[in-house]
């Protein structure tokens, strides 16, 4: 029940007036390549900086929503982000994956905000007091809202740690180092973060009266 | 003998993990329009640009100058030749008569004047020199 709660408080608060948009966004034609639109973004071209702006900014707001709940600190924290990412951008070798690594930048920027408010780590409560009920069935991939809603349901504790584990990849040892926790803490607030997703999941499928709805799954870890 | 769940390993909550996370991966979300106006104001500003000469415009750039002043010059030509003189004969027809060079003055009579009133006084002698008047 308190997960309940806790999920329709955070709802009502966060995202109520923050649709989640999937928009295409058109660029430039002479801007269709990332390697020539990087490259005009390292003159400080404009154009080329909206353009680059345009394209990845909705994968990146969604990446610093996931760690932030609040829309406007969620903005501030992209905003900061893509003044970082374009002071860096001669540090891109292109090597690796660009949307990766403004991923990155974006995660380190939510993370130093959520480290400035002091982020509070939850214990994990002794094994039965937590047990949920069975799971019902689950999908390859959940859709955006029920992503949100899960989410929501996490202390911001755990949710940042499942956030850099689950989704983001990192190991231990390194969200250890990010968030200046023991790597204990770090385990343990992952195995906390999946006791109460799992009591959100059944209760959201309970709300629900049938399974949730099944999105085709193209891609995984 | 521990439950799986306990130590964070668990069938179901590794599903709910990987649904997830391909939810989490797909989802997109668009901030305020003017967001980058905020953007933009962190970014350094952008050089004025200055207009410069294309190559092919430099090259023509001695031409261009040769051509003006040949132009320059041919006009100061015209109007040092043609049409100063011309000014000069219509300025000259407005005037008055010309003075002859040479004025043959010849010797004048001697100034006639009343001794009782100019004695002493010094009086032109016809060739434009004063002298000392002397008693008629």
């Amino acid at each position: 029940m308190a997960t309940a709660l806790h999920l329709s408080h955070h709802a009502g608060r966060t995202l109520a007036a923050a649709p989640r948009v999937a928009k295409a966004v058109s660029a430039p034609d002479v801007y269709a390549e990332l390697p020539r639109l990087l490259e005009a973004c390292r003159r400080n071209d404009r154009r080329a900086q909206r353009a680059l702006y345009e394209r990845f900014t909705p994968t990146l707001f969604a990446v610093a929503l996931r760690y932030v709940r609040h829309r406007e600190t969620a903005q501030d924290v992209l905003a900061e982000a893509w003044v970082k990412a374009f002071g860096k951008l001669a540090s891109f070798s292109g090597s690796g994956s660009f949307e990766g690594w403004l991923k990155r930048i974006c995660t380190n920027e939510a993370l130093m905000h959520l480290r400035k408010r002091r982020l509070r780590f939850d214990e994990l409560p002794e094994y039965g007091q937590a047990r949920a009920a069975s799971t019902p069935t689950i999908p390859e991939a959940l859709e955006s809202e029920t992503v949100d809603a899960l989410l929501d349901a996490l202390p911001e504790g755990c949710r940042t740690v499942f956030n850099l584990y689950e989704i983001e990849g990192y190991k231990h040892r390194e969200i250890a180092e990010l968030l200046d926790v023991s790597i204990n803490t770090s385990k343990s607030q992952l195995i906390l973060a999946k006791r109460k997703l799992r009591e959100a999941y059944a209760q959201l499928a309970a709300r629900e009266g049938r399974g949730l709805r099944h999105v085709p799954k193209h891609h995984s870890r | 003998m521990t439950h799986p769940a306990a130590d964070g390993h668990n069938d179901d909550d590794d599903a709910l993990g990987r649904a997830l996370r391909a939810g989490a991966e797909r989802q997109r979300a668009q901030p305020d329009a003017d967001l980058w106006d905020r953007v933009e104001a962190g970014l350094p500003p952008v050089e004025a640009r200055v207009r410069r000469l294309r190559p092919r415009a430099k090259r023509r750039l001695p031409a261009i100058a040769a051509t003006l002043l040949l132009a320059l010059a041919a006009s100061l030509y015209f109007l040092s030749e043609v049409a100063a003189p011309a000014a000069r004969v219509a300025a000259a027809g407005d005037a008055a008569p010309a003075t002859p060079e040479t004025l043959e003055v010849g010797p004048a009579e001697a100034p006639i004047v009343n001794a009782a009133l100019y004695e002493g006084v010094r009086v032109p002698d016809g060739r434009g020199v004063l002298q000392a008047c002397v008693r008629c």
